[in-house]
């Protein structure tokens, strides 16, 4: 590659996207010389080697500052033929008729300041458009300067602070603010005094004129206080210029600003938002008390600093004689706290970044042996943390915006290797953090990374088989449960439990959380029966050890609400989620993850119950809850999402449930991965909704992709893969596609009819839908002998079944009605009058005021039409059809066909005894039901 | 009139005086609809889509998002629905335009992505290198993203500006003289021939070459302030944005 071009001015490396080859910088530093035909001022940045430069009375020696607002010459003024120093205002900085008026209100304020440590103004004026004012020329170094071979021992410091303390108060009594306190502007004349410089002078233009320093990366804002930053003139004080002295301080202390940022906008934000490191951390050398004073100056609140400069002076002073001073430092707890209280968005999942920077501490008092050493690993850790939340800042800390987040953890991702060798208890301890925040964020690969490390860390270790290690195993079995791996997850929360039973002992909350691990994994793989015992000890245990009203005893309350649901024991169900969530709210608040998830649970159930509308309004408020407090495109928002539509489709809204589907179906895609069992999920009731909708043609392409996941998935239940292909065939057989759909439901029958345990209620559906596709095809036979067979199932269901369950009973009679048809489509009158009786009579019995017993009534009828039994056929026929038309808005849409073929059989009836008239009439009325079964 | 000829045509030694800039004119234009505004508008955006391109893709987008993000940020722009952030803008339009950008980011990100190519407005052609292309010439670099924008737009600054002065030597029939001082700008990377070659080369006397020279380099500050004047609300703002952006780059050197 060419030699990267570099600037003949500056030195600066060029990159190769600059026009023409130059210097961006020099460009614009050139262009600060206003171009010659716009000169309307003298020049005050033209360089004064070349000519004598007289400035009205001032005659000009030498630059010798130059900042955002103006530059400062050596000068003499040649009547009283003084040295001074004139400081010219550049043109523009004084932008309004109200900014100029209030500069020399500022300045005139500040001429009648009369202290030893404040340098005097002469003179305030106007000179050919530009403003100027001129001051004692002091001769010596400024704070920024001594500062910079190194630190100022603590003393000195101290003592130079007082002395600049008194001073401010003096100005604050006469009504002036300095509003600009830095390094720079405090000069240390020939008697080692400090002077202030630029009093109520430098904030007079408007105030973005900060943006504009020059020179410094630091400049001006790194002094300035929160209140100052976010440009609330309003807020300005005394209280302001506290701030300013206690950052002076702390640059005295530490040769560095509060807050140093790559940026003015975030710096800007690090000011408003973030603590400042404490100086004993970058210098240690600075006595405790000392660094309390200066904490006490930049506390963000104005009212938590000093009273007055008056107030800081003394206690100042109370350091500088040994004795006691009066402030108090906060806690590092506290800050923690603080710092959340500001970024709240953010401090959820911070929260665990942070336990590790309080924990550090608790740990280094309570064993005094190993005291040292945790000392200063958690030092260690904590500097590391503030160090990068520092470099970070907490800008995008906004609503959901997980980008702070992100970048904390990618740069810590990037430095533990680097930064922490010879540490593996250090570097362990923070992989683990990395990876739980990762988990929460749903970052489950760079968490899977980041945990592997450290149970690498600790495992290479002797002797580590410890509860960290367990906790460890666990976490990462739980991010393997959410990227679909479930016979793994199982394999790590089993080891994770083996190892807390024996170094925990069985009575601990540890325990309780790994055997509900284990129970979701099972639940998750189909497996409802296992999961249960582990679902129950886990509750039974959390609360003997957590109390009754504990979060462990709602987590477990919620895991059997899903079991219990799933088991059909709906009601229960419902009952424990309601506790889970009353517990959860009032422990965790309204707007916690957990509360979002177990309102999407108990949506399931009280779908199941039927209570659809419920279960609607339950989930949107689950989904919304997700919206409000996740990063877009958080994995657990699908599930919300992924409910809701179930259950939309379920009120009949496809369209809605489309559209829910679909976006929980993209942020599987994008969040997971394309083989993900949720996918599938997703998939298959994208399907679903689509069918429904008649969209046939994608409703095919969905189910074909959920089926090609749910072959592969290895440890997931066969059942949800024949879900998928009996889906499928139902909507090969809307397309006409018979042949296919004869065999997805053949492969169907195989698959369960090799599955261990009871798939009755399975088989018989699909068997019921294979005969439909048979009978389509004219093969009556095989559809016969299917539903002969579908019909045996559901009875076997039905006598285990005490009372029986609705679906149990309508399935029976819906399937003795179908094999009924069979038999008289086959002319087997005789045989389809016995079973015609067996389903009117069970139908009287079950389902006295349903449409399907009518329909069995009418069916009765015909297979007696068939055996030309007429007399007794007429009155079942008629009565059929009454019953079947004053239901008609009850009949579902598939079955709308039954009433038009109820009103042929009485058409046949009618022909065959010879009465074409009624024939007739009744020929007329199945012409408005076949529109309307269409 | 095109409003690139209308810049061409301003009259040097007025420009401190009651000129009327691009953002000036759509900062007038807030609360009509006014079609001076849309184009005056729509010429900042062209010219400075680099910025905000750099912007968007420093936020994780691919190159074909990050386009999409653009042009329907634009679309959004000239529906003035952003109009809002000019009181956060400090009367800058880089101002402006960042922090409208962070809005719809951070808000209309998602009814963007829905947004199709070719509905509604047309999309704006884009000149220059492809935008891919001239993303990946930034050095691979630790800047955020709010570094990356200011520091895209002093270089997009910076390129507007020599690009008018080109273009206007040789309207003046003066290329030669431009191709052969531009080496005499500041900042520039190359050392070119010395003023007695060029003054050979051009059959010229040494000291009729220095003084182009001079007027080189003056014509070229102009140029860089007139760029500038462009996009913040007065004259009183020009040295203001300099210095800022003077800054952006000397901290992209450091960090």
């Amino acid at each position: 590659m060419a030699q990267e071009p570099t600037c003949r001015e500056c030195g600066a490396k060029l990159g190769p996207d600059v026009a023409e080859g130059i210097c961006p910088a020099c460009a614009l530093r050139a262009a600060l010389l206003p171009a010659p035909n716009e000169r309307l001022v003298p020049d005050p940045t033209l360089p004064a080697e070349t000519t004598i430069h007289y400035f009205g009375d001032y005659e000009l020696l030498a630059e010798i500052g130059r900042g955002g607002m103006g530059v400062v010459y050596r000068a003499r003024q040649t009547k009283l033929n003084r040295p001074v120093a004139l400081k010219l205002i550049l043109a523009g900085r004084l932008a309004s008729e109200a900014d100029v008026k209030r500069f020399q209100q500022e300045a005139q304020a500040a001429a009648n300041l009369q202290h030893p440590n404040i340098v005097a103004v002469h003179e305030v004026g106007r000179h050919e458009g530009q403003h100027y004012y001129s001051m004692d020329l002091v001769g010596g170094r400024s704070l920024a300067e001594l500062v910079r071979p190194q630190p100022l021992p603590a003393r000195e410091a101290a003592r130079y602070l007082k002395t600049v303390a008194d001073a401010v108060h003096y100005a604050h009594q006469h009504g002036t603010l300095h509003r600009d306190l830095k390094p720079t502007n405090i000069l240390i004349d020939g008697r080692d005094e400090p002077r202030i410089t630029d009093f109520g002078l430098a904030r007079c233009e408007h105030f973005d004129s900060h943006l504009t320093t020059t020179g410094q990366l630091l400049g001006t804002p790194a002094f300035m206080s929160p209140e100052q930053a976010q440009a609330q003139p309003e807020a300005l004080g005394p209280a302001s210029d506290l701030y300013s002295l206690g950052a002076v301080l702390y640059y005295l202390l530490t040769q560095r600003p509060p807050f140093a940022a790559e940026s003015l906008p975030a710096l800007l934000d690090q000011v408003v938002h973030e603590e400042p490191v404490s100086p004993r951390a970058l210098n240690p050398s600075v006595p405790r008390d000392l660094e309390t004073i200066c904490l006490k100056c930049l506390q963000k609140d104005p009212a938590h600093r000093f009273g007055s400069a008056q107030d800081l002076s003394d206690e100042l002073g109370r350091f500088c004689n040994g004795q006691p001073i009066l402030s108090r430092p906060p806690g590092l707890a506290e800050r923690t706290w603080r710092w959340c209280a500001r970024n709240r968005a953010v401090a959820g999942s911070l929260a665990a970044v942070l336990v590790v920077l309080v924990a550090g501490t608790v740990v280094s008092t309570r064993e005094a042996i190993r005291a040292r050493a945790e000392a200063a690993k958690s030092q260690q850790i904590a500097r590391f943390l503030q160090d990068m939340l520092k470099g970070v800042g907490p800008s995008v800390a906004l609503g959901r915006d997980t980008k702070l987040l992100h970048e904390i953890l990618n740069k810590t991702a990037g430095r533990i290797g680097r930064e922490l060798k010879n540490q593996p208890e250090v570097e362990a301890a923070l992989w683990s953090t990395v990876g739980n925040v990762y988990e929460q964020i749903g970052e489950y690969d760079r968490a899977e990374q980041a945990l592997h490390a450290a149970i690498a860390l600790k495992t290479a270790s002797p002797g580590k088989e410890d509860a960290q290690l367990a906790a460890l195993l666990g976490n990462l079995g739980t991010v393997l449960e959410r990227k679909g791996s479930l016979a793994e997850a199982e394999i790590l929360h089993r080891r994770a439990l083996a190892i807390q039973e024996r170094v925990l002992g069985p009575a601990n909350p540890e325990v309780a959380q790994s055997l509900s691990h284990i129970g979701n994994v099972l639940f998750r793989q189909g497996k409802f029966a296992e999961a249960e015992p582990y679902y129950r000890k886990s509750l039974e245990l959390s609360r003997k050890v957590d109390g009754p009203r504990s979060l462990s005893v709602a987590m477990a309350l919620g895991n059997l609400g899903n079991l219990l649901g799933r088991r059909n024991q709906l009601e229960e169900s419902e009952k424990m989620f309601r506790e889970a969530l009353g517990l959860q709210k009032e422990l965790l608040g309204p707007d916690d993850p957990t509360v979002a998830k177990t309102l999407s649970n108990l949506g399931i159930t009280l779908d199941a119950l039927g209570n659809t509308a419920e279960a609607e309004e339950c989930l949107r408020e689950s989904v919304a809850l997700r919206r409000k407090i996740l990063p877009p495109d958080h994995p657990d928002l699908a599930f919300s999402l992924n409910n809701l539509g179930a259950t939309l489709q379920h009120r009949g809204k496809y369209a809605e449930a489309e559209l829910a589907h679909r976006e929980a179906l993209a942020i599987r895609r994008r969040r997971l991965s394309n083989e993900h069992p949720d996918v599938a999920f997703s998939l298959n009731n994208l399907a679903e909704a689509l069918q429904a909708q008649d969209k046939l043609v994608e409703a095919e392409t969905a189910y074909r992709e959920a089926v090609a996941i749910r072959r592969k998935a290895p440890g997931l239940d066969p059942a949800y893969l024949v879900q998928s292909l009996v889906g499928l065939g139902g909507t090969l057989v809307a397309e006409r596609k018979l042949t296919a759909a004869q065999d997805v439901y053949d492969e169907s029958l195989a698959i369960l009819k090799e599955l261990p345990g009871d798939r009755d209620k399975d088989v018989a559906a699909v068997e019921k839908d294979l005969a439909l596709v048979l009978t389509a095809e004219d093969n009556l036979t095989e559809a016969e002998s299917l539903q002969r067979e579908e019909l045996a199932l559901r009875r076997k269901l039905l006598q285990k079944q005490s009372p029986p369950l609705p679906a149990s009973v309508s399935g029976f009679a819906d399937a003795c009605s179908r094999l009924t048809r069979t038999l008289i489509a086959e002319s087997k009158f005789s045989e389809a009058e016995s079973l015609a009786r067996e389903g009117l009579a069970f139908g009287e019995k079950h389902l006295p005021d349903d449409w399907q017993t009518f329909n069995a009534r009418s069916l009765l009828g015909a297979s007696l039409a068939g055996q030309k039994k007429f007399a007794d056929a007429e009155p079942l026929l008629l009565s059929g059809y009454e019953g079947l038309k004053q239901r008609e808005h009850s009949i579902p849409d598939e079955h709308k066909s039954r009433l038009s073929e109820v009103i042929q059989r009485i058409v046949r009836l009618y022909e065959a005894t010879g009465r074409p008239e009624l024939a007739k009439q009744w020929r007329e009325k199945m012409q408005p039901a076949k529109e309307k079964a269409k | 009139m095109s409003l690139s000829d209308h810049m061409r045509r301003l009259a040097p030694p007025n420009v401190e005086q009651f000129v009327t800039t691009h953002w000036s004119i759509v900062l007038a234009a807030r609360d009509s609809d006014s079609p001076a505004a849309r184009a005056a508008l729509e010429q900042l955006c062209r010219t400075y889509w680099y910025p905000l391109y750099a912007f968007v893709r420093r936020q994780g987008y691919s190159p074909a998002e990050a386009e999409d993000l653009n042009q329907a940020f634009f679309e959004r722009v000239f529906e003035k629905q952003y109009f809002a952030d000019v009181d956060q803008s400090k009367g800058r339009f880089r101002g402006f335009l960042r922090a409208a950008l962070k809005h719809f980011l951070s808000n209309d990100r998602d009814r963007a992505r829905a947004i199709k190519r070719g509905g509604g407005i047309p999309p704006l052609d884009l000149d220059g290198l492809t935008t891919e292309e001239r993303y990946r010439l930034e050095p691979a670099d630790t800047l955020t993203p709010d570094r990356l924008f200011d520091r895209g737009w002093a270089l997009t600054v910076v390129e507007s500006a020599v690009t008018r002065m080109r273009q206007e030597y040789a309207d003046a029939g003066k290329r030669e003289i431009y191709e052969h001082l531009k080496f005499q700008l500041p900042g520039a990377s190359t050392t070119g021939e010395s003023y007695v070659q060029i003054a050979a080369r051009l059959d010229k006397t040494e000291s009729a070459i220095k003084s182009e020279a001079s007027r080189l380099r003056d014509r070229f500050r102009f140029f860089v302030r007139a760029e500038i004047q462009e996009t913040v609300a007065g004259v009183a703002d020009i040295d203001e944005e300099i210095r800022y952006l003077l800054e952006v780059l000397s901290l992209g050197t450091v960090g």
